[in-house]
């Protein structure tokens, strides 16, 4: 605190910083600049710069005072000459659009946020009108000291080139660690399957017999055994559980040929993909074993024992024990296991995409073998026919919030037969929907469901309803219809679907007024953040908040959906679409790029909070209170609700609305 | 020692403000007793141009050279240990005097602060001291007159404005929330019209005036 060294009387030396070679340096400090460094604490990048970073900082900047409504920086002040850090108080940055001069806030920023960062390192004035909307202190200091912090930190300069998006990735990534390191545990479903590869993979020749081959087995202590050519390339795996139907079948030869038993065609990932990859494609098709190959050479095996040796409920098993449940009862109680292995999968890092992409997946098979196990008791036409999901299941973006949003297509030859068909469907269209409430499915209050009359259509009638639809809409019905457009077929050949709907994704293209419309019901949900400070809450059953979904991912879902079906392009899930509209150069990708962020940041904040809420057995909501949340937290979902602003902005002015 | 003067005149009436470099000065003591008491530190950051300048803090403890009673440490926070790695008297009473040199002080009830500040210098320099030094309490009154019927004592006015003292009775943690007051005093003062030294002098004048009448009736 004090320099006791400093004698020379002289009366600028003494102040802040002796030298940078000084090692007392931080503990020479004087008091009011030490406070100012635990106050910048608090904030990143600050909170990841040392002491001697801060020290420098600070000692060539000043405190200065803006009195509400002064405008600190606006773009006709030219390059700017100064770096700005909020002390105390608040600020906006308004832009003014050139079209019809209105005034638009792009942001809002408060204690520990610094600008105008891009400016300064671009050489080139703000876009934005920067204004104090209430008395506010801010830390400053010249151009060429801000270039000189910039040059000799790291986390300065890194802070500064990535910008805010960096800021979101960074949040979202520590998410995921927190919740790692409460686990004490180094397994990361991020993990390259290189990293499985520690172990000798053992394989054999085509025409090795099988009791060879499983004498090697046996020997080897290991489940499964690789079947490859000269040239390595896998041809196909031999497992204990082949084995286990070999046994049983009275007529094997066990001096046959191991390629005669083989699974052939096996599934196999390269090295770089991920332990996620791999558990997902052994959910997806019930292996217990991926092939790791490069280059069509074997490079080893991942077994699911592997990936998931430290759970007790695993993916692969839980989707196994799912597609095969013996009652509506047993996949009922399984629906447990599914939210307790949603839990392990965020403790262990599992992305919003990722935990979307596992529900949908589990969703799935669930739905498909209450399906199966219903349409066996009960008689139906025996036409080809599928089951269709819109909206969040449509999209696949199912959290453990969800309701049922379903229909049912089927094919008949005679457009006459139609109505006679759908009488005879409704009931297991109706004894499905019921079956699938009883899992958890809740009943959809909107009656969109197959076992509406007017959802359980034939391929044309399908056809016709949509596009009657699509001639006919007023904005309220295109409101409450959206999720029609994000279908998808759940079980049964997808083409029926696929057919339908193309026909429908040409009638939009080519149908401006519609898609203007659909614009339009896509800004009626706004983010909730208010022209002053903050955000806006609302009150739901009692409690003031935000909703996370309607206010912050429907934004996002709506303008994705309208951007893609006025481009004609067919992905239904909302990131799909955004790297889709970058693929077809119809948003940037910097600014899809940050969108993603966005959507991914408020559905991580959704899902963890949906798990707190199960854990404490209180019914799920999407409301959350912004005080509750920390402060970066806080400071992130109003970042991404501003990045849903710009989003329905560029909706906005796409359409002309 | 000679060479300091301690006298120095405030500045020409016709000086801007935005031009004016101030010392914003807080001193800790050993008690509140003017005659018996002495200081022991010494904390203040510069205002010029507007802006507090970081580097040109200033930050000094004393070493009295003579034990202390154990409740003042209740009261200025330093602990015995702290003063005694302090300087001496003389040498942090000239590098303040040396630091400070030519610009107006202004403190909060700086009564206080400038008859301690000059009894020190001559007891430990010799010099006769007259110090132009500045109430922030007169500010805030002239100024903010409708506040300044319910805020009394800097903590009020930090409360009002929302200012955080980081640790308060810390010599360089108050003079840091005083100019910081000082600031949005000096900016109203600015967005009223009042521009020069003398236009500053005289509204603020004016407002004391006002104010003792307003305490005889």
């Amino acid at each position: 605190m004090i320099d006791k060294k400093n004698t020379s009387g002289d009366p600028v030396a003494h102040t802040t910083a002796p030298s940078s070679t000084d090692p007392d340096k931080v503990d020479s400090v004087p008091r009011n600049i030490r406070a100012l460094i635990d106050s910048l604490r608090q904030s990143p990048p600050f909170n990841q710069m040392d002491d001697r970073d801060l020290i420098t900082l600070l000692e060539k900047s000043t405190v200065e005072y803006f009195p509400a409504e002064t405008i600190i920086l606006s773009p006709d002040d030219g390059v700017p000459s100064r770096f700005y850090i909020v002390k105390k108080g608040y600020i906006v940055g308004e832009r003014v659009t050139s079209k019809n001069g209105d005034v638009h806030p792009t942001f809002d920023i408060g204690p520990g946020a610094c600008f105008p960062i891009a400016a300064l390192l671009g050489e080139r004035p703000t876009r934005t009108v920067h204004k104090a909307m209430e008395d506010t202190f801010c830390i400053t200091c010249d151009k060429a000291h801000f270039t000189q912090i910039v040059s000799t930190s790291r986390v300065f300069r890194e802070f500064c080139l990535r910008g805010i998006s960096g800021l979101l990735e960074q949040v979202n990534r520590n998410v995921q660690t927190q919740a790692q390191s409460h686990l004490g545990d180094e397994y990361s479903l991020e993990t390259p399957l290189k990293d499985y590869l520690h172990r000798e993979v053992i394989s054999c020749p085509p025409n090795t017999s099988v009791r060879q081959a499983v004498k090697t087995m046996d020997d080897r202590g290991i489940g499964s055994m690789v079947i490859i050519n000269p040239d390595r390339k896998p041809l196909g795996i031999f497992t204990l559980r082949d084995l286990r139907h070999l046994v049983a079948n009275p007529k094997a030869d066990l001096d046959a040929p191991i390629s005669e038993v083989m699974n052939k065609d096996p599934v196999f990932l390269p090295s770089s993909a991920t332990a996620f990859d791999a558990a997902l494609v052994m959910a997806k098709h019930h292996f217990a074993h991926v092939l790791i190959a490069d280059d069509k050479r074997l490079k080893g095996v991942v077994s699911e024992r592997d990936l998931f040796s430290l759970q007790r409920v695993n993916l692969v098993h839980v989707a196994r024990t799912l597609a095969n449940a013996p009652s509506v009862e047993s996949l009922a109680e399984m629906q447990a296991d599914v939210a307790r292995l949603i839990q392990t999968m965020i403790a262990h890092g599992a992305s919003a995409e990722q935990i979307n992409r596992i529900l949908s997946l589990l969703n799935d098979y669930t739905t498909r073998q209450v399906i199966r196990l219903a349409a066996k008791k009960i008689p139906h036409p025996d036409v080809p026919f599928a089951w269709l999901t819109f909206g969040s299941a449509g999209r696949r973006e199912q959290t453990l919030l969800t309701d049922q949003d379903n229909g049912l297509i089927f094919q008949v030859d005679d457009p006459a037969q139609a109505d006679d068909i759908r009488q005879r469907f409704l009931p297991l269209a109706r004894h499905i929907n019921e079956d699938l409430d009883r899992c958890g499915f809740t009943l959809c209050k909107g009656n969109i469901m197959a076992g509406n009359p007017k959802l359980c259509l034939s391929t044309t009638e399908w056809n016709q309803w949509f596009n009657q639809f699509i001639d006919s809409a007023t904005p309220q019905n295109v409101l409450n219809s959206c999720i029609f457009f994000d279908l998808r077929t759940q079980w049964g050949p997808e083409e029926l679907a696929d057919n339908m709907f193309e026909g429908v994704r040409q009638r939009i293209q080519q149908n401006s007024i519609f898609q203007k419309m659909l614009a339009g019901a896509a800004l009626e949900n706004r983010p909730p953040l208010g022209i002053f400070k903050g955000f806006v809450t609302r009150k739901e059953n009692g409690r003031e908040g935000v909703d996370l979904k309607t206010q912050g991912l429907t934004p996002f879902v709506d303008a994705a959906r309208v951007l893609c079906l006025a481009h004609g392009l067919t992905p239904t899930n909302t990131l799909h679409r955004l790297r889709e509209l970058v693929q077809t150069n119809v948003v940037e990708e910097k600014d899809a790029g940050a969108w993603e962020e966005a959507y991914s940041f408020i559905q991580l904040l959704r899902l963890r909070q949906h798990l707190g809420q199960k854990k404490e057995g209180n019914e799920l909501s999407n409301l959350v209170d912004p005080d509750e949340l920390n402060h970066l937290d806080e400071r992130i979902l109003k970042e991404a609700f501003r990045q849903a602003q710009r989003l329905q902005r560029k909706l906005a002015w796409n359409f002309q609305l | 020692m000679n060479d300091i003067t301690s006298k120095w005149s405030p500045p020409a009436s016709t000086e801007r403000l935005d031009q004016t470099r101030w010392v914003v000065v807080d001193v800790e003591t050993t008690g509140l007793n003017i005659r018996k008491d002495r200081v022991i530190a010494i904390g203040a950051v510069e205002i010029a141009q507007l802006k507090i300048n970081l580097m040109q803090s200033f930050e000094r403890v004393f070493d009295p050279g003579v034990d202390m009673d154990h409740e003042n440490v209740l009261i200025h926070g330093l602990s015995p240990q702290e003063l005694q790695q302090g300087t001496t008297p003389q040498e942090g009473l000239r590098e303040f005097l040396e630091y400070a040199s030519g610009a107006p002080l202004l403190a909060f009830h700086a009564r206080f602060d400038k008859h301690m500040l000059e009894k020190e210098s001559k007891k430990w320099l010799g010099a006769s001291a007259r110090l132009p030094c500045y109430d922030v309490a007169d500010f805030c009154q002239a100024f903010f007159p409708d506040l300044s019927r319910q805020l009394k004592g800097l903590d009020a006015w930090l409360e009002h404005f929302g200012l955080e003292v980081a640790e308060r009775h810390h010599a360089t943690c108050d003079a840091m929330a005083t100019a910081e007051l000082a600031l949005i005093c000096l900016q109203k003062a600015m967005a009223e019209g009042i521009e020069t030294w003398g236009q500053l002098m005289d509204r603020v004048n004016a407002s004391i005036k006002l104010h003792q009448s307003r305490h005889m009736l």
